[in-house]
């Protein structure tokens, strides 16, 4: 029997969990309604899931970090001086700017990102609700890191300071923060950053600090005429865990195969998300963009939203539990084991996608 | 000050001049930059002024994996958008930069020499079949440069390897961005690449 090994992220998963129950219940006291049942179980259950597949990608990210810092690392940090995690922490943010922009506006990376706005709701939960795929093309934004040498512990920490950070910016119950919002990324432009109005799309990318989005012309203020409507323009339809996290790649390779010559297949993954072939018809993917407006289907009958929850809890512990014993398990044992937490989400989201159109239909 | 020093900051005056040259192809002035940075940060290691080893190997490293391809797509396909946009050069340079990271992680160095190498003889089979004196010349000190390093060949006491291949790039790159001008129709692919990326 492996022995269990504590780690942050062990710490984190209840905490956070906790966190989404006390928005929600300050939600019910304040008489607002920021949560649905189906959204928010299906947030956090695609976010147990990225940590049994990230378990492994993020160990490939500090890997690789570890090895680029070890061989070109070009200046020595000391670990006691407020200078390095302060400059660490500028500069890691600096480039999670470019990283998320990157992840808005190419195709194949929006593939990735997609994910996290798939929701159109936005609370605590949503935060939780983070891709599987992300971190094949994500580590190699955080390289100049390495190269200024900053050590691999300093990475880590600052990584998960940066993403802690932006839990509690997914909020309505926070308004606008005075002057806060000038240099810090706050709930207020991050609602716009998940919003589908025309003015919100591309815009606020930051992840402490809003002071890039400013730099570089990528930053709105919250409308109060016009509240922002959260979500993707073409809406997931789907309480599928599994098919969040592909449901763009498919439409993205259907669409580069429909095209006739390289350079319009190129453009599929390497364009932006808006690219529409010249001459072309339009794809399924931009015809849906261009028109939906349509919300996600409602929820779903009261046993299946029972086996959502059952499910969010086993595999909760089942996490921490795999989170703590990874390191000492073979890592075929470990692809194994997140391969089956995969698919028991798929069959789970599969049978709650069934009944939720059934649902609908009746 | 040694040899190595000056050669650098010879390369480093040719790229430099090819960066500041409008009517280059982003795609070239965009590899340019990259061959810029790894000889400026060359002239800072080799005079002592400030030796940065490992950010000097590592532009280098990103030169041969990255910069050279992208150098020859720009120059194979100069109405291409990575010939002309800077969003799709970027693109190239990151994700050709990343395949060189994980093979210099693995340890497979000669995926760095092998690429540049690929890169230019392709641009001199091209120039050749072009009947392009200018490029011809140009890719042809490239590969020089780069076989008379990979063959450590020297002049001692007067030029290390290192100076063949600064000297022969310098001349090859200059060679080359003299030839790839933006022509007219050029410039009209890159109005309807940022058009549409603008849309």
């Amino acid at each position: 029997m492996p022995e269990f090994v504590f780690s942050p992220t062990i710490v984190l998963i209840p905490l956070l969990i906790c966190l989404v129950v006390i928005e929600l219940g300050v939600s019910r006291l304040l008489g607002r309604s920021v949560y649905t049942f189906q959204d928010s179980i299906t947030s956090i259950n695609i976010g147990i899931m990225s940590q049994f597949v990230n378990a492994t990608g993020a160990v490939i990210s500090a890997f690789m970090y570890a090895i680029i810092q070890a061989k070109y690392g070009t200046f020595s940090w000391d670990l006691t001086s407020p200078f390095t995690w302060i400059f660490a922490l500028l500069l890691y943010d600096f480039m999670y700017y470019w990283v998320h922009r990157t992840g808005h506006e190419v195709n194949m990376f929006w593939a990735s990102h997609i994910t996290h706005h798939s929701s159109e709701q936005f609370n605590l939960s949503t935060a939780l609700r983070q891709a599987s795929t992300g971190f094949y093309f994500k580590w190699v934004f955080y390289m100049p890191l390495a190269i200024l040498g900053i050590p691999v512990q300093v990475f880590v920490i600052i990584g998960l300071i940066d993403l802690l950070y932006q839990v509690w910016v997914h909020t309505r119950l926070v308004g606008r923060l005075g002057w806060l919002e000038l240099f810090l990324v706050t709930p207020s432009n991050h609602r716009v950053h998940h919003g589908k109005n025309d003015y919100c799309i591309d815009k606020n990318y930051g992840g402490v600090f809003s002071v890039w989005d400013r730099l570089f012309g990528t930053y709105a203020d919250e409308r109060v005429d016009e509240p922002v409507r959260f979500g993707i323009k073409t809406p997931l339809n789907s309480w599928n865990p599994v098919w969040s996290n592909l449901h763009y790649w498919v439409g993205m390779f259907r669409k580069a195969g429909a095209q006739s010559n390289w350079r319009d297949k190129l453009m599929c993954f390497f364009g932006e998300p808006v690219w529409v072939p010249q001459g072309n018809p339009v794809g399924d993917i931009e015809k849906s963009v261009l028109t939906s407006e349509e919300t996600q289907e409602p929820d779903s009958p009261a046993l299946i939203r029972l086996s959502g929850l059952l499910m969010t809890v086993v595999s909760a512990g089942l996490l921490v539990l795999y989170l703590g014993s990874k390191q000492q398990l073979p890592a075929l044992v470990q692809i194994f084991i997140a391969s089956f937490a995969v698919l028991a989400f798929a069959s789970v989201g599969l049978l709650w996608s069934k009944s939720s159109r059934r649902g609908a239909a009746s | 000050m040694n040899s190595l020093a000056l050669s650098d900051g010879v390369l480093l005056i040719a790229t430099l001049a090819i960066i500041m040259k409008p009517s280059a192809s982003t795609g070239i002035r965009l590899s340019a930059a990259v061959f810029a940075a790894a000889a400026f940060l060359g002239v800072l290691r080799f005079s002592t002024l400030l030796p940065l080893p490992g950010m000097h190997s590592f532009f280098s490293g990103l030169g041969a994996s990255a910069a050279y391809p992208l150098l020859a797509a720009a120059f194979l396909w100069p109405d291409s958008a990575v010939a002309q946009s800077w969003r799709f050069a970027s693109i190239f340079l990151i994700i050709a930069g990343a395949f060189g990271l994980v093979a210099s992680a693995l340890e497979f160095n000669l995926w760095g020499n092998f690429l540049a190498i690929v890169a230019v003889v392709a641009l001199l089979f091209r120039s050749i079949k072009d009947k392009d004196v200018m490029a011809a010349m140009g890719s042809g000190s490239l590969l020089a440069a780069l076989l008379l390093f990979s063959s450590q060949f020297s002049l001692p006491p007067v030029l290390q390897p290192g100076d063949f291949l600064h000297l022969f790039m310098a001349l090859g790159l200059t060679l080359m961005a003299t030839r790839s001008l933006r022509l007219p129709q050029q410039a009209a692919a890159l109005s309807s690449v940022n058009q549409a990326s603008l849309e």
